[in-house]
């Protein structure tokens, strides 16, 4: 490979750059799309016509909407692992539950989307993964709860309140998902570990 | 699994299953019940031998000293016979999880469940663990949350509805973990003590001050 640096890059940046472009472009459509209607009533006619891309372009990157959703996932998650390990420090607390509820309040139809349908589990399973690697980075030692069990905790409590929030009515004030974020998951994990030691 | 079982309701018997023989009101319908137990008992004991993906219909029967034909008369699958079992363990597992309401007298209630896992490893594996885990999970939820609605809240600050679904999916997740790991790598007392530590922390927090 590294005989060849001069080829490999005149081939594969030009195009890199155009699929990246477009992934993102069709990536950005679909959550337009479903914050007006449900999964179901999108076509991938509808996303390309959004994205300003051609037909045939979809199917470069995906196989199907559910694939492109599936992407969006996967980023929705790591939004969403990004402001949960601050809920672990202890310096301003109350701000930082308000910004993790904040990643799901603002892209609800799209939480709710992702939530009932086929992409919960493998986010959970995904989130659960990296919360355990975090976690063990923290606390190697043995605080009498096992660390895989512990982000097998965190993640369940977390998904089943979010999931259990975005069936609520509409107006349910964020600051009460804050606290219960805050009683289901942050403040046991205190009570158990004690507050993140870095 | 359980949308087959509602989709075939003529092989989904709810009378024949009654697990008090006594209630058959004929010859047959006691015969029936009878081979509905057996069949019952026999994946029970072959699922402590190995994994229910391995255990074929046949040697369900033949466990259980049953004709073949016999089979199909209670179930479509062995996953329909899985599902009816299913649901009968959960219903003992939310009794024992009953009196769990109160930090002070749940660590009974949590030992009791964790040794009656323990006492069906193989069982629970299969169910909690298989791939019938979304179905377990949602069957034990429906079934917890008809004894929550009879009962008086932990606390206030909780809403009911969530506070079950919590519960629930902190056991299910605790018991999943301890059934993936080695047997004997955490006692049934070590899994109490942790389990109760996780609930009286969270859902049964009493209201502060």
């Amino acid at each position: 490979m590294s005989t060849k640096p001069a080829t490999r890059k005149r081939i594969s940046r030009p195009h890199d750059l155009r699929v990246v472009k477009s992934r993102a472009a069709l990536g950005q459509a679909l959550l337009r799309l479903i914050e007006t209607r449900a999964l179901e009533q999108i076509t991938i006619k509808d996303i390309t016509t959004e994205a300003g891309v051609s037909y045939p372009v979809f199917f470069r990157q995906f196989s199907s909407k559910e694939e492109l959703l599936a992407d969006i996932a996967a980023e929705e998650v790591r939004n969403l692992l990004a402001h949960t390990y601050p809920l672990f420090d202890v310096a301003a607390p109350s701000d930082n539950l308000i910004a993790f509820c904040l990643v799901v309040e603002r892209r609800k139809a799209l939480w709710r989307t992702l939530l009932t349908t086929g992409a919960a589990s493998a986010m959970r399973n995904e989130f659960k993964r990296i919360a355990a690697e975090i976690g063990n980075d923290q606390h190697p030692g043995d605080p009498g709860v096992p660390v895989e069990l512990a982000s097998a905790f965190v993640t369940s409590s977390i998904f089943e309140i979010l999931t259990w929030w975005l069936n609520q009515p509409d107006d349910y004030p964020l600051e009460d998902v804050a606290s219960l974020v805050d009683g289901l998951v942050v403040a046991p994990v205190f009570r158990v570990y004690g507050p993140r030691s870095d | 699994m359980s949308k087959q079982t509602s989709s075939t309701p003529i092989l989904c018997d709810t009378v024949a299953h009654s697990y008090d023989p006594a209630s058959g009101s004929s010859p047959k319908d006691a015969r029936a019940a009878r081979s509905a137990n057996a069949l019952r008992e026999a994946l029970l004991r072959l699922l402590e031998l190995k994994a229910f993906e391995q255990i074929t219909v046949r040697e369900i029967c033949q466990e259980a000293g049953i004709h073949y034909a016999t089979f199909f008369r209670h179930h479509a699958t062995k996953e329909a016979l899985l599902d009816h079992i299913a649901a009968h363990q959960i219903r003992h597992l939310v009794d024992l999880t009953l009196p769990i309401r109160t930090q002070a007298s749940d660590q009974e209630s949590i030992r009791a469940l964790c040794v009656y896992v323990e006492e069906h490893r193989a069982l629970w594996t299969a169910l909690l663990n298989g791939g019938a885990g979304a179905t377990m999970r949602e069957e034990w939820l429906r079934q917890a949350r008809i004894v929550a609605a009879d009962q008086r809240p932990a606390n206030s600050w909780l809403p009911l509805e969530l506070g079950t679904i919590c519960s629930v999916s902190l056991i299910a997740e605790t018991i999943s973990w301890w059934l993936e790991q080695e047997a004997g790598a955490f006692s049934s007392d070590e899994i109490a003590a942790i389990l109760h530590r996780l609930v009286a922390t969270s859902t049964l927090m009493p209201d502060a001050g």
